[in-house]
């Protein structure tokens, strides 16, 4: 890899660390509290957040492996990208608006104020293991892509790119995290569409390129239930209802990333135009190297790839000038730094709000974002201490990967049957989640197979069932669940107010603090802005603004700088205050003008919220 | 296909007793006979799919998640609905043009 590259691509990379440092050192000024830190302060528009997800959509490996998946399998390897839709009523109409009313910034939060402390503390001792272990991975595979490509020992890659990693998001946070993913989402997008237009055109065009795959890589889906490493039975239960529920509900960077949205509405566009547009196009980005790749092989590329594993660099090392090859590598580590930085910001939010508030509580919020920051540096230094422990072993990472890919169906269950049933009860959780996941983990001895095979749909056990396995957790905990409800005691309704969907409507009132007002959501045109002395958190609006907006007083309001494409940079949430007469200007005191960095001269739009 | 359905249903291995792989593996084989692969996939999908999807819908609508007197969130609900078929319809066209009508 490393002989291919020009003074050209060097440039273009040196650019690439350059661009992501500037950007999110800029952005990390705008972080003034822990709400800012992790959450982005809760301002954004729908299309900045789905825009800035495609880079959290492509993971660490996702041109190696998508683009093998590609050469063996066709465009069927765009299935784990195009099979979401199924959990959408879930995650919009249940899941999320739980998470956003009740202010729950971490997953094991969620389970002490569903459920119990112990159940709390095992689900946090799971997901730091699994983030902590991922940002080691997501080290070593960066630093082996430098390694390839620079020369440079993976060691001293690993220490680099953590350091340029806390150099842009240390201070920022979410709202560093957010920004430089949506300029890394714009390099994979470029550079995978231009990768597949360059690729079309090397053999010969469009007609060329679809003539040239064989007609088993022309379908949509795999075949049914073979390979044993790929076929559609296992990525349906596997990846699409398994898989996509632990992507969208408890991958704690998602959370935040979602968390970062102006409104619930919002979130609910920018996930819709996640999955209908953002995701097909994403598989389209890292994919397109394996078609091509066939197709080449088709018009007698001179080199077909002994293994595909090869295939992505190949196809790049034969279509790619310079230039292009540099901008190719930025994407990769575009792919596995916005990865990096998302982890980084998960950890350090479980580590503040699940550790350290439990140590040392009652600081004021200062205190919370310097602890913070300090978590993602040690979020950080324990990834880079990994890296020379998974080069050493690399069953260390292979178990780390197989562990939680088993225990996953039964954490999942969990949860939808703790968001779907209020009569779920605590102990339920508890057992189902350590009983669920011990037996699912002991059906990887190869005696115990004959547990999932009834439930194989005709795999072979070859590969030791690792998508089947799923189905098996999945019903498993399922029935432990219900079973050990019906012999305990659930906790009072009371209790569980906004925390499942049968008390959901009780967490849009939790959330504002009186009753909602139900009216349509409606937009301002611009307004003047002016500083004076209004109640904390409160907005002063003209009288006739009020009644054309259908805002009364203590609705929550969204004040926002009237150019749309900040996305909401420069924006604050406050609650309507009493009116005043004077037409077309909005009272704000010193405080919410700070928090939204807004400038006084230039105009803002009011939004009601509800 | 009356021969390949019962050599499966006699192949005597201990686990055959169980009814679940009996049922599963039978239907599996039966529908792998009379269909190709990826219009028994696309079939599979959208069955227990479209279950999970609209039972899930059905389940949060009545629990009153979304307040069906504001527009913005009647949208919501059309939006899902149509996004299911969207995905079915684009997979079904796609499927055809390269394979033709169901069967095998």
């Amino acid at each position: 890899m490393s002989n291919s590259l020009h003074t050209a691509d060097y440039t273009v990379i040196i650019l690439y660390f350059a661009a992501i440092v500037a950007c999110g050192i800029y952005f990390g000024r705008y972080t003034k509290s822990t709400a800012d830190f992790f959450f982005g302060g809760q301002r954004f528009a729908w299309w900045l957040i789905a825009a800035s997800c495609i880079a959290t959509l492509v993971g660490s490996y996702s041109f190696i492996n998508y683009s093998d998946l590609g050469y063996d399998s066709g465009l069927a390897s765009m299935t784990y990208y195009t099979n979401d839709w199924f959990i959408m009523p879930l995650f919009l109409l249940g899941w999320f608006p739980i998470i956003y009313f009740n202010r729950i910034s971490t997953i094991p939060e969620y389970f002490e104020r569903r459920f119990d402390r112990r159940t709390r503390y095992m689900v946090l001792i799971l997901i730091m293991l699994y983030l902590v272990g991922y940002i080691g991975m997501n080290l070593q595979t960066i630093a082996v892509v430098l390694n390839r490509v620079v020369g440079m020992p993976i060691l001293v890659g690993a220490v680099a790119v953590a350091i340029i990693s806390l150099a842009y998001m240390h201070s920022g946070g979410q709202m560093s995290v957010l920004m430089t993913d949506l300029f890394q989402s714009m390099i994979l997008l470029v550079a995978g569409i231009g990768i597949f237009l360059l690729g079309i055109h090397h053999v010969g065009g469009w007609d060329a390129f679809w003539n040239g795959l064989p007609a088993t890589h022309k379908v949509p889906f795999p075949q049914f239930n073979e390979p044993a490493n790929f076929h559609f039975i296992g990525t349906f239960w596997g990846d699409a209802l398994s898989g996509t529920v632990a992507f969208f509900f408890i991958n704690q960077g998602i959370i935040l990333r979602f968390l970062s949205v102006k409104s619930v509405h919002d979130g609910r566009k920018a996930m819709i135009v996640m999955v209908l547009v953002m995701m097909p196009v994403a598989a389209i980005i890292v994919s397109n190297g394996g078609w091509v790749g066939k197709a080449m092989e088709t018009y007698g590329w001179p080199e077909a790839p002994e293994k595909a594993k090869s295939v992505f660099v190949m196809v790049m090392q034969v279509i790619a000038q310079p230039g292009v090859f540099g901008l190719v590598i930025a994407a990769l580590l575009a792919a596995l730094m916005s990865t990096l930085d998302t982890l980084i910001n998960a950890v350090s939010a479980v580590g503040v709000n699940d550790i350290w508030k439990a140590v040392v509580p009652g600081k004021d919020d200062k205190y919370y974002l310097h602890a913070a920051r300090l978590a993602a540096v040690g979020a950080t230094l324990l990834g880079v201490v990994l890296v020379p422990i998974f080069e050493l072993d690399d069953q260390i990472y292979t178990a780390h990967s197989k562990f939680f890919t088993t225990i996953l169906p039964s954490l999942i269950v969990v949860l939808l049957m703790g968001v779907l049933w209020s009569r779920f009860t605590p102990a339920a959780a508890f057992w189902a989640l350590l009983l669920g996941s011990l037996l699912t983990l002991i059906t990887h001895h190869k005696a115990l197979y004959f547990l999932i095979e009834p439930l194989a749909h005709g795999v072979s056990p070859d590969k030791g069932y690792i998508y089947m396995r799923g189905l098996f957790g999945t019903l498993v905990t399922v029935v432990l669940g219900m079973g050990i409800t019906l012999f305990t005691k659930p906790r009072p309704k009371a209790d569980l107010s906004g925390l499942c969907i049968a008390t959901l409507s009780e967490g849009m009132r939790l959330f504002k603090g009186s009753e909602p007002n139900r009216s349509e959501p409606k937009t301002s045109s611009p307004l003047q802005l002016r500083i004076d002395a209004v109640n904390a958190d409160r907005a002063r609006l003209p009288i006739e603004l009020m009644n054309e907006l259908s805002i009364q007083e203590g609705d929550l309001i969204y004040v926002s700088d009237a150019r749309r494409w900040l996305g909401g940079l420069r924006s604050v949430h406050l609650k309507a205050d009493a009116p005043h007469q004077e037409t077309g200007v909005v009272i704000l005191n010193d405080d919410a003008v700070d928090r939204a960095n807004f400038s006084v001269e230039l105009p803002v739009t009011v939004e009601k919220i509800f | 296909m009356t021969t390949l359905f019962c050599l499966h249903l006699t192949t005597g291995r201990p686990s055959d007793i169980f009814w679940g792989r009996f049922m599963i593996d039978n239907f599996v084989v039966f529908a792998r006979s009379i269909l190709s692969d990826n219009w028994f996939a696309w079939f599979y999908q959208y069955l227990f799919g479209g279950l999970f999807f609209f039972g899930s819908l059905w389940v949060t609508l009545r629990a009153g998640t979304v307040y069906k007197g504001l527009r913005a969130d009647r949208w919501i609900i059309w939006v899902l609905v149509i996004g299911f078929f969207l995905f079915a319809g684009i997979h079904l066209v796609w499927i055809f043009s390269v394979e033709g009508p169901p069967g095998k």
